[in-house]
């Protein structure tokens, strides 16, 4: 369910929008509400929102930041770890999932070069005067781009799920784990410090160029 | 009064269909399908015959990249231009220097929308989200309905805007865009956003504001804020620990 949600959102970057419902923020949220622990999901979306605002939401070549909240999500809103969710998990899952959505940024890259000739059959239909090339190119995109989505899902939640439950069931009681839990204290602080650094580059130019 | 051929309901399908300007991007062409698609309304209006909108298509398939929130200017006053030419009578189309002007304005557009939705307005949304998370903790599922609904009512609003103040002052909509002085606003749309955020790390009590400050001074100093949060994580644990 994660997954085909997952997907559907990344048309939002891939063919329709952007409307930021691939961003952390959105993301989170849903997969939070999805797995019964909305508050968490906002919470986790939300750092990473804020800790990841400087990544522009469009553009051909960002990486996948939803990919990476999807997953951590996924792992670390289990029922078997109960209600509310050790910190740590949030931590952990997160460790894991943004390495595999940083690589996954190069299927996204080598996608796009694939799919070239689509582009082309919809631009010699336009050349031709006639709209039925790009209609039907559209449409193929998006069932391979929801396609890729899946798969790149699938393949990350295995490989990097294997990991996390590796990692949680051996060091899970470990007193190390436990000061991480402790460390989550700060994720309010390090959100606002995230927003108050890329807005005050605004200022610095200003004075720069006062000074200068 | 101003001869016009393209009824307002065109317009409204520009409008709809800028949304797919991100479809079947290339390298080569960049955004060029998504902006042909967006403007297939205006053309099947103006060259109802298919050879006159082939070749009028043919003049604007060429490499096109621009913000896509800002593409609503350049999609109205290309609307606009191509109008202007057909009701003139220069017909057949030399859209050359429609095509130029939409060159030379792509890029002032795309810097004006990173720098006004992108570098202002998400992260001011996101201090007000933050804001409202931490003054009501409980109520913090309706953040991101907050963030998506806010954010996107003022892309689209910007877009639909642009669409029309594009179309009705063609080129003209430069020395507009000018007078606005939009930098200012930006200036204080990013002052109230630092207020919020220091307000609401301060609304966690006084040691999550002073964590904040260490964090941004940290951040100032050169550390990306994922690396601040392992070095955090690490430290703290590390701290916890061995106390």
């Amino acid at each position: 369910m994660v997954a085909v949600v997952y997907a559907f959102l990344t048309l939002d970057h891939f063919i329709f929008g952007p409307f930021l419902l691939s961003r952390p923020l959105v993301m989170g949220s849903v997969v939070g509400f999805l797995c019964g622990f909305p508050l968490d999901g906002v919470v986790l979306g939300l750092l990473c929102e804020c800790v990841f605002v400087a990544v522009p939401p469009a553009g051909p070549f960002q990486w996948d930041m939803g990919l990476a909240v999807a997953l951590a999500g996924s792992w670390a809103f289990s029922p078997l770890f109960g209600e509310p969710i050790p910190r740590w998990a949030l931590v952990l899952a997160l460790l894991i999932s943004i390495p595999l959505a940083l690589l996954a940024r190069r299927m996204d890259v080598w996608l796009r070069r694939t799919m070239r000739p689509l582009a082309q059959r919809a631009l010699q239909g336009f050349e031709h005067g006639l709209l039925g090339p790009f209609r039907s190119s559209l449409l193929f995109s998006a069932v391979i781009w929801f396609l890729k989505s899946l798969v790149i899902f699938f393949a990350a939640e295995s490989l990097g799920g294997a990991l996390f439950r590796l990692v949680s069931e051996k060091y899970g009681q470990s007193l190390v784990l436990e000061g991480v839990s402790r460390a989550w204290v700060g994720w309010s602080a390090l959100a606002s410090a995230s927003v108050l650094f890329f807005l005050s580059k605004r200022f610095e130019k200003k004075w720069f160029s006062r000074w200068n | 009064m101003e001869l016009t051929v393209l009824p307002r309901r065109d317009l409204w399908r520009v409008l709809g269909r800028s949304f797919f300007l991100p479809a079947l991007w290339t390298v080569q062409r960049g955004q060029n399908l998504g902006f042909l698609f967006s403007l297939w309304p205006v053309f099947r209006r103006l060259y109802p015959r298919r050879d006159d909108r082939a070749r009028a298509l043919q003049a604007h398939a060429g490499f096109f990249s621009t913000h896509p929130y800002t593409a609503g200017v350049l999609l109205g006053v290309v609307s606009g231009l191509e109008e202007e030419r057909v009701v003139s009578a220069l017909h057949p189309p030399i859209p050359d220097q429609t095509v130029t002007d939409r060159t030379s304005m792509a890029g002032p557009l795309a810097a004006l929308g990173e720098s006004f939705f992108w570098a202002t307005c998400l992260p001011l949304v996101l201090a007000f989200c933050l804001f409202w998370a931490f003054l009501l903790p409980q109520q913090m599922v309706w953040v991101p309905v907050f963030f998506v609904l806010v954010f996107n009512g003022l892309h689209v609003g910007v877009r639909a805007i642009g669409l029309g103040l594009g179309y009705r002052l063609k080129l003209n909509v430069v020395s507009f865009l000018t007078g606005l002085r939009i930098h200012r606003g930006l200036m204080v749309m990013s002052v109230v956003g630092v207020g919020l955020c220091l307000l609401a790390s301060s609304l966690w009590g006084w040691f999550n504001f002073l964590l904040t400050l260490v964090f941004f001074l940290l951040m100032r100093w050169g550390l990306p804020p994922l690396v601040l949060a392992l070095v955090w994580v690490v430290t703290y644990s590390l701290w916890w620990v061995i106390l």
